[in-house]
């Protein structure tokens, strides 16, 4: 199991309608998460993501300004991309075991319902223990990956309509 | 300055040492006469010199010569028995006299000495010079060092004199000393400048050298720019700020200047800064625009970057089935490859979805739950691309058959599908997106794709299988040697042994494990995750295996909770405030709206802690005649009641509330 932690910093932000939903962008690249975006939409939405986690999800937790836990949710690991089943010669067979592809960069959302200036920062943990590997039955060394920590001030978070 | 001492050449006569007189019978004997002649006076050292007797016997006959040196630095003389003497004068630091003497004898015994005195002169060699500089080649404000390193071996005093014999007239240090410097000026040109120095010892001897160094322009390190926003999506109408981080390393950045240059015309204001604000006009169509951003430095060197904006219109949005208010699972379908006049065949294909779709056994059973709706975002062009063919059409989202190499993988520019759903249907929790073409293809994962194939809505839910349940594939492309992994999917694994297989609960014979292929019920059987051994999935055959076959048991679970995790279990209750106040005599109803069927669900009231029933009927409500006492508390719990799920170790699809309540 390997963690991941990335903290946004959402300060100085100022007092909002209590009806709001907060829409964060989060961009990846490999494993490399970064918050690119952040704004305020008036309809009340509930969240994205599960109260109660699986395997290999991307745990999220609101903080205060004081780094206390308000509330803790997970997203769906947005890299993986699968295909169906389809004929295939024997010299397609072999690229298609790995058929289970990896999106090497993009994005996701989080929609964070019941937005109040109490939330300060997020922070990211991606609790995998899906690399314990398997080599003729014999359990292996974990694999290790590398995270960047970012930071993402909302100073300027606000309302937009589309 | 030379010296020159004059020359003497003394011819001395000592006694003479004549015998001695006798007055009558004895003849008085004559001494022999002796003249020296030098070949020269004056020579400097490791010149020969060669000196001649001239001596005579009047009276009888010279029987010897003897040479001999008397003063100076010692020289050779080895024919000392020889009326000619040669040597060779000897090297001196200090001008010297030389004398040589000769004794010639006769054969009475009587003799003459003379000697003869040779000025060597020392050797005066000129110095030697050569100048060390500091650059070959100087740029502006380099301060540059010429000194010369002289070797004279006289051991002279010297005197310096420096020139600059070419290039630009420079401001130089003391021209007299052994070192000279100058402050590099700025040219606009490589410029060769040249120096000579002069050096002169005292004896008068000079020498001179030159060097030539390289005055460099100034060499300005040109700016760099990067754009901080890029590939934006923005929809029509948006305003947004776009902006670029510049930096000069030998100077700082004096100008920006954005320009557009494609795409429809972006309001903005230039104001020279890093950044500009955009609004995006009204669009028909999905567009790129780029700028072309522009930065200058001080030395007015330029650095250019781009900035590619995606523009989309403001599709329209239906909610085909279900509510906007976001409770509930909201499915989000977008077209891909549509053109306008193709629309109405993609709210065919949304149809055609959503009645497989709630068709299908295990779906149906949420199927309150869901909320979907249809994103009519039109495409330029038709279809989708074939890299791999060069194929390519201008779509909205890019869409590709042939990702990764894999000829039926389809494809979309995730980034764009979602930036677009976030935007007009920002409740979305899954996305699919139904691809215009008729070539079978499809991918599960963040965002689901199917094409118009046939059995297209077989694939969809394939794909959502994937996407929603975080299903795995469980067919296979033969066997491998490929090292393995335990899948983290809820359907594929590597474990054999039955107490610890993901799905044991479902096991319809802990005792038939592994379980052979085409056998009935969930047991464990080879071959899953693309690899035909080493993994192993829960049916003989399911839709994550094959289109057209049921989900089964393990993989109806994972959708079934995911729908708790994602939907929760109850929409709304009333009354709508946890603490809530009636008048005694009034009596209270108490209901539950719940996002599935009530015959989904088991729901159990409790009335300050006991049990409780329902209103006759109405499972979903409790109305109480009077209050059990002036504060009380309702609890309502839900649980899913469908029978697909037999493991819920986090809860997810139990729910309860609870009101408390005082009666006044």
């Amino acid at each position: 199991m390997y963690k991941l932690f990335i903290t946004a910093v959402l300060c100085c932000i100022a007092t909002m309608a209590n009806a709001a939903t907060l829409m964060v962008k989060v961009n990846f690249s490999g494993n490399e998460h970064q918050i690119a975006d952040a704004w305020l939409i008036e309809q009340d939405l509930p969240s994205n993501f599960h109260l109660k986690g699986r395997n290999n999800d991307i745990k999220f937790d609101l903080l205060d300004k004081n780094n206390k836990l308000i509330s803790s949710s997970y997203a769906n690991q947005p890299a993986p991309i699968y295909g169906a089943y389809i004929l295939a010669t024997e010299q397609e067979k072999q690229k298609l075991r790995k058929h289970k592809q990896l999106q090497p960069k993009g994005s996701y959302y989080l929609r964070i319902p019941h937005y109040n200036n109490e939330m300060a920062s997020i922070r990211l943990l991606y609790t995998a223990n899906t690399k314990s590997k398997t080599i003729n039955k014999v359990i292996a060394t974990a694999v290790s990956k590398s995270v960047i920590n970012r930071e993402y001030s909302l100073t300027k978070v606000q309302f937009r309509s589309y | 300055m030379k010296l020159y001492i004059a020359i003497f050449v003394i011819f001395s006569i000592a006694s003479c040492g004549g015998g001695s007189s006798s007055n009558n019978e004895v003849t008085k004997n004559s001494a022999p006469t002796l003249q020296l002649n030098s070949s020269a006076v004056s020579v400097n050292g490791g010149e020969s010199i060669t000196i001649t007797a001239i001596a005579n016997d009047s009276d009888g006959s010279i029987v010897s010569y003897q040479w001999q040196q008397t003063s100076g630095t010692a020289v050779d003389i080895a024919n000392d028995a020889t009326k000619t003497l040669n040597i060779i004068a000897p090297n001196v630091t200090v001008t010297e006299n030389l004398t040589i003497s000769l004794t010639v004898k006769d054969n009475d015994g009587a003799n003459i000495i003379k000697s003869v005195s040779i000025q060597v002169k020392e050797i005066n060699t000129a110095p030697t010079v050569i100048i060390e500089s500091s650059h070959t080649s100087a740029s502006v404000d380099n301060q540059v060092e010429l000194s010369a390193d002289v070797i004279d071996e006289d051991i002279a005093s010297i005197v310096y004199l420096w020139q600059q014999v070419k290039g630009p007239e420079l401001a130089l240090s003391d021209k007299t000393l052994s070192s000279l410097s100058f402050v590099a000026p700025d040219v606009s040109a490589v410029t060769e400048v040249v120096f000579s120095l002069q050096v002169t010892d005292n004896i008068g001897q000079s020498s001179t050298a030159q060097t030539s160094i390289s005055l460099i322009p100034k060499q300005s390190i040109p700016p760099a720019v990067n754009a901080l926003t890029n590939n934006l999506n923005l929809m029509a109408l948006e305003q947004t700020v776009l902006s670029v981080d510049a930096s000069d390393l030998d100077g700082e950045i004096i100008n920006y200047q954005w320009q557009q240059i494609s795409g429809p015309d972006l309001i903005f204001e230039d104001n020279g800064v890093d950044n500009i604000s955009v609004s995006v006009p009204e669009l028909s169509i999905h567009q790129l625009a780029t700028f072309e951003v522009t930065v200058w430095d001080n030395d007015d060197l330029t650095a250019k970057t781009t900035i590619t904006i995606n523009l989309f219109p403001r599709y329209s949005v239906t909610t085909v089935k279900g509510t906007t208010d976001g409770k509930g699972v909201d499915l989000v379908i977008l077209a891909e490859g549509f053109s306008q006049e193709e629309i109405p065949q993609f709210e065919q294909a949304v149809t055609d979805f959503i009645q497989a779709f709630e068709q299908e056994d295990t779906i149906k059973v949420h199927q309150t739950a869901w909320n979907i709706h249809r994103i009519d975002s039109v495409s330029e062009q038709s279809g989708a691309d074939f890299p791999e063919d060069n194929v390519y059409v201008s779509t909205v989202f890019d869409g590709y058959f042939q990702c990764a190499g894999i000829a039926r993988l389809l494809c979309v520019n995730s980034s764009k599908v979602l930036a677009v759903t976030a935007k007009l249907a920002p409740q979305f929790d899954q996305v699919i997106v139904i691809v215009n073409s008729s070539t079978y293809g499809g991918a599960g994962g963040q965002v689901a794709t199917f094409s118009l194939a046939q059995s297209a809505a077989q694939i969809a839910i394939h794909e959502l299988g994937h996407s929603f349940a975080g299903l795995a594939d469980e067919y296979d492309y033969g066997a491998t040697d490929d090292d393995i992994y335990e899948p983290y999917e809820p359907n594929a694994t590597t474990i054999t042994n039955p107490a610890e297989v993901k799905w044991r609960h479902w096991f319809e014979d802990i005792n038939n494990i592994p379980t052979q292929i085409g056998q009935s019920g969930v047991g464990l059987f080879e071959g899953a995750y693309y690899h035909a051994n080493n993994y192993y999935r829960p049916l003989s055959n399911s839709i994550m295996k094959e289109l057209g076959q049921p989900f089964g048991p393990v993989n109806a679970e994972a959708w079934a909770l995911n729908i708790y995790s994602t939907a929760g279990s109850i929409l709304s209750v009333i009354p709508d405030a946890e603490v809530t106040e009636h008048a005694a005599d009034t009596p209270l109803t108490f209901i539950i709206n719940p996002v599935h069927a009530p015959q989904n669900n088991k729901i159990t009231w409790f009335v300050n802690d006991i049990e409780h029933a329902s209103d006759e009927n109405k499972p979903t409500q409790l109305t109480l005649s009077a209050p059990p006492s002036a504060s009380y508390s309702v609890k309502v719990e839900i649980n899913d009641n469908s029978g697909l799920i037999k493991k819920d170790t986090q809860l997810q699809a139990t729910a309860s509330y609870t009101w408390s309540v005082k009666a006044q």
